[in-house]
């Protein structure tokens, strides 16, 4: 169990790194507006293939990358009805308080419990290798 | 215009043929690879398996087939193979097939079989290739 979390993590983190290549990217369709476009899905030319990172069965993280955007949701193991429970719990208490968070994502994917969505603009103000620490 | 009519029905053909062509293509690989599993030759195996992959074909169950040819060769290796048989791949192949060997990675991930082998596998192989096949992984339109 305790053996796969390092090589999880660490490709996770070699992926992520992969992915953040963001740039500003306005969007093409509205004049002056700036669009996460991973969240559109406007145009197919801008949306990199989605990767997933799986530990097993429950465990996983999808990584979906596009010119501006990157979108990480992760889904946390839950042995039993408790540890659901528990997990939605705390999710719901760090998205209440998303905007502290800054990346953290209000509602997370289907499937998933925790979404993020990195711009390019956090890319600006924060370090990636921060972001990846996490 | 008979000609026309019988140009039109070989084109139609044509896709079909190729379908086939790529069916037929994978079932060979299978059998090949598994002969190499069978006398222990993982590396040949390994190698096989990821020549001439079905990218951007329409088939799915052709995908799907070649998928598990390739993830069969890759978790049987053990784990001491794992690093020679990715040095190899990348220094005397060509660094085409380290590409495909980390997008199969990935959708052997997505599928959620395997993982602790796979990630161990995508942990050479980024140590060896650099992350260029990761980012061609996310890039290429036609998937594996």
């Amino acid at each position: 169990m305790a053996n796969t979390l390092k090589p999880y993590l660490d490709c996770i983190r070699t992926t992520l790194t992969a992915a953040m290549c963001v740039r500003n990217f306005p969007s093409q369709i509205v004049e002056r507006h700036n669009k996460p476009e991973v969240e559109v899905r406007g145009n197919r030319e801008l949306i990199l293939n989605p990767l997933t990172v799986s530990r097993n069965e429950n465990e996983m993280c999808l990584i979906e990358p596009s010119i501006n955007s990157v979108r990480v949701s992760i889904r946390i193991k839950q042995a039993d009805e408790i540890e659901e429970i528990l997990t939605r719990m705390f999710s719901r208490f760090l998205m209440q308080r998303a905007e502290q968070f800054v990346i953290l994502r209000r509602k997370p994917m289907a499937n998933f419990d925790l979404s993020f969505l990195i711009t390019h603009k956090h890319l600006e103000d924060m370090w990636k290798h921060k972001h990846l620490e996490d | 215009e008979d000609d026309e009519e019988e140009e039109q029905q070989q084109q139609q053909q044509q896709p079909q043929v190729e379908r086939m062509g790529e069916a037929a293509e994978v079932q060979a690989r299978q059998r090949e690879v598994a002969g190499l599993l069978q006398h222990g030759k993982h590396r040949e195996a390994v190698k096989a398996a990821l020549q001439n992959p079905p990218l951007g074909s329409h088939d799915q169950a052709v995908k799907d087939m070649n998928t598990e040819v390739v993830l069969n060769a890759i978790c049987s290796a053990s784990d001491s193979e794992i690093d020679k048989i990715v040095a190899d791949l990348y220094h005397n192949s060509s660094p085409d097939l380290c590409d495909t060997l980390v997008k199969y990675i990935y959708k052997g991930l997505a599928d959620r079989k395997y993982c602790g082998v796979l990630l161990k596998w995508h942990a050479s192989a980024v140590n060896m290739a650099g992350l260029g096949p990761v980012v061609r992984a996310m890039t290429d339109r036609k998937t594996v």
